[in-house]
């Protein structure tokens, strides 16, 4: 996307820089000992917020991490940002981005904590070629990657006025999606007017199932670098049953790169 | 087992040098990939050949084009016969005036009629003429109905933009208080509604139009001063000889025409009434080949035959025959199917089967029986699907019943 975003396309690469990509932090501490032994027993919340009201609270406790949307006791930091841009600049550490610490300035070991654990999600998130070349380390990174791109689907379908026009126009169903080498199955259910994902095998037959040949396929697939299309007919995508959903589904998945690169 | 190794050699090579490898309608990903064949060889009759040598009975017909019979010894002689003179000139042939005149012949409704390539060369240019004719912007359509290919109808969002589709308004099929409700709101702004004579959405039962919706039609158009606008590509001189609004009693003042009009040769018609003659002329229309000789002349002689031998005629009775014999065998082997659509363009289906996972299976297996037929799309008769064919084909069915049942 250019960089001369318009006010509405800051805020929704803000709302998928607090819906999608923080959320990663479940699945990062959860998978990784490195993550769980920087925490420690250490127990904090911290919250990013804009003036505008968007905001995600991050709770580190037990050697894990959940993040909600609401507050379920006060925020020992709370950094916040005057514009949703600056909070985008944060993320993608270009520009003006320095955050006002409204409170829990002087948790200074916190902080450090929250930046070490930060900087091991980016490696995860952001991989050199070298670092790929372990097995473990890639299955985590498609992991963590195909995670927040399920969210941002989600993110995108609430508040993209394009991704909420594809959604609309296709009938309700399950996707269930899965990568033939990688065994990391996820699904989404579009129900009741919203998108619900979730990882796993579904509980119920999916209308559709979308298996990836590799984890390679699925990213690049999904980060809109390769052919689908010639990929589905060489069989490097399979669809099975409803494929419209798919097709929808893949149209949301597509507008992701337009916003963030996670 | 057919094997289809050339296939697969071939769509490698296709997907490096040509974006989705198959694009459009015929692109695997509409089917059953690996399921299905990618690329003919040569057809003949009601039968095709794929490059792996593997031959089917064809229910797709070209996805209608086809509605001879692949190469129709009559057409195939007008053909050469056209060619000798040549193909593309700095001016229309005479074939394009003696085509035009057979079209205001045949054509129900029909005052005069222009020449393309393609559905949606007719079906754009159509909503200009009604746009000219009413001085008007918007254009009405049914939600899930196919127009063609240009950014205000186009399936997808490849390269579309949202104000490509700011004039259009939707309606759904057999709908009244829809469209009721549409004009109410909008009468004073649309030029235009476009329909199809009968519904026939991929992934959905076909369904054909009520005689209540077919009344509101006529009735809302010409009350409000909308031109109707009748997407015949699809199905024109299939369910009737004088243009498919005369089998179910529209009156449209524009009517669009491509696939079966040429047998296979490339040729498009709009046609439509006096009223709309002189809007007609003011709305620029061209195309390099868009004058060519051979499928002007190969249209005459498909309209003709099409009224000689009563082809809508024979393909009900032939599409009759093919959906009471495949409802019956899905009966007996316990699989329940639901047919929809005219019988010259039917759709059978596996009843009960919302993810159209069994249907997929039933058509990969139906194409290893060496019957062609689309899982999600309508299919399509030729007057070459004899009563034979049809026999042949059922046989052929069975099997793929059979195969899935253990499935």
């Amino acid at each position: 996307m250019s960089t001369s975003l318009t006010k509405l396309q800051k805020r929704i690469k803000a709302r998928l820089y607090l819906d999608a990509v923080l959320p990663a932090f479940e699945d990062f501490i959860a998978n990784s000992d490195t993550a769980k032994e920087i925490l420690g027993e250490r127990s904090f919340t911290l919250s990013f917020q804009t003036y505008s009201g968007l905001r995600s609270y991050l709770h580190f406790s037990d050697q894990s991490c959940s993040v909600t949307k609401t507050r379920s006791k006060g925020s020992d930091i709370i950094l916040h940002f005057l514009t949703e841009e600056q909070l985008n600049n944060e993320f993608e550490k270009t520009g003006f981005r320095l955050p006002i610490p409204l409170r829990g300035a002087s948790r200074l070991t916190d902080i450090r904590t929250f930046k070490a654990l930060s900087s091991l999600l980016e490696v995860s998130l952001r991989p050199s070629e070298e670092e790929l070349k372990d097995p473990n380390f890639y299955s985590s990174h498609v992991a963590l990657q195909l995670g927040v791109a399920l969210r941002a689907a989600v993110t995108l379908t609430q508040h993209e006025p394009c991704a909420k026009r594809i959604l609309s126009g296709i009938p309700e169903g399950l996707a269930h999606f899965s990568i033939g080498d990688e065994g990391y199955r996820a699904w989404i259910d579009w129900k009741g007017g919203r998108l619900k994902p979730g990882k796993g095998k579904p509980e119920k037959e999916p209308d559709v199932s979308v298996t990836f040949k590799d984890a390679k396929t699925a990213l690049q697939a999904i980060g809109n670098r390769i052919d689908v299309l010639a990929a589905v007919g060489l069989q490097d995508i399979t669809i099975e049953g409803y494929a419209p959903l798919a097709d929808a589904l893949g149209y949301i998945f597509e507008r992701i790169p337009l916003y963030i690169s996670p | 087992m057919k094997s289809f190794k050339k296939t697969r050699s071939l769509f490698a090579r296709a997907s490096k040098v040509i974006p989705a490898g198959i694009y459009g309608h015929a692109s695997p990903a509409m089917m059953v990939p690996g399921a299905f064949p990618y690329f003919a060889k040569a057809a003949e009759g009601c039968r095709y050949q794929d490059v792996d040598g593997n031959s089917y009975i064809d229910y797709m017909c070209g996805f209608g084009p086809i509605l001879l019979g692949y190469q129709h010894p009559e057409i195939t002689q007008v053909a050469r016969e056209a060619e000798v003179d040549g193909e593309c000139f700095n001016h229309p042939t005479e074939y394009s005036v003696r085509l035009a005149e057979k079209v205001v012949e045949q054509i129900d409704r029909a005052d005069w009629a222009v020449f393309g390539k393609n559905g949606s060369d007719m079906t754009n240019w159509a909503i200009r003429v009604a746009r000219e004719q009413t001085g008007r912007k918007r254009v009405a359509k049914e939600t899930q109905a196919y127009h063609g290919i240009d950014p205000w109808c186009v399936p997808g969002y490849g390269g579309v933009i949202a104000e490509d589709r700011s004039q259009v308004d939707h309606f759904y099929w057999n709908d009244v208080s829809s469209l009721e409700k549409l004009i109410a709101e909008k009468a004073d702004e649309l030029a235009a509604i476009i329909v199809t004579p009968f519904h026939h959405p991929n992934y959905a039962d076909s369904e054909l139009p009520t005689s209540d919706w077919v009344g509101a039609l006529n009735r809302l158009s010409q009350k409000h001063g909308i031109a109707l606008i009748l997407d015949d590509v699809r199905s024109g001189l299939r369910l009737h000889a004088n243009g498919s609004h005369c089998r179910y009693g529209l009156e449209p003042d524009l009517m669009c025409y491509s696939k079966a009009l040429g047998n296979g040769h490339p040729i498009s018609a709009c046609a439509g009434t006096s009223a709309f003659k002189v809007a007609a002329s003011k709305c620029f229309l061209t195309g390099s080949f868009w004058n060519c000789a051979v499928p002007m002349a190969v249209a005459m002689k498909t309209i003709e035959i099409t009224e000689r031998d009563a082809i809508p005629e024979q393909l009900e009775e032939r599409g009759t025959q093919l959906i009471e014999g495949m409802l019956a065998l899905g009966k007996r082997y316990g699989i329940p199917l639901r047919a929809s659509g005219e019988p010259a363009m039917p759709y059978v289906r596996v009843a009960e089967d919302s993810s159209f996972k069994r249907q997929q299976q039933l058509c990969a297996a139906a194409v290893q029986e060496g019957l062609f037929l689309h899982p999600h799309h309508n299919w399509f008769l030729s007057a070459a699907h004899t009563e034979e064919i049809i026999k042949e084909s059922l046989q052929s069915f069975e099997r793929a019943l059979i195969s899935i049942i253990e499935t």
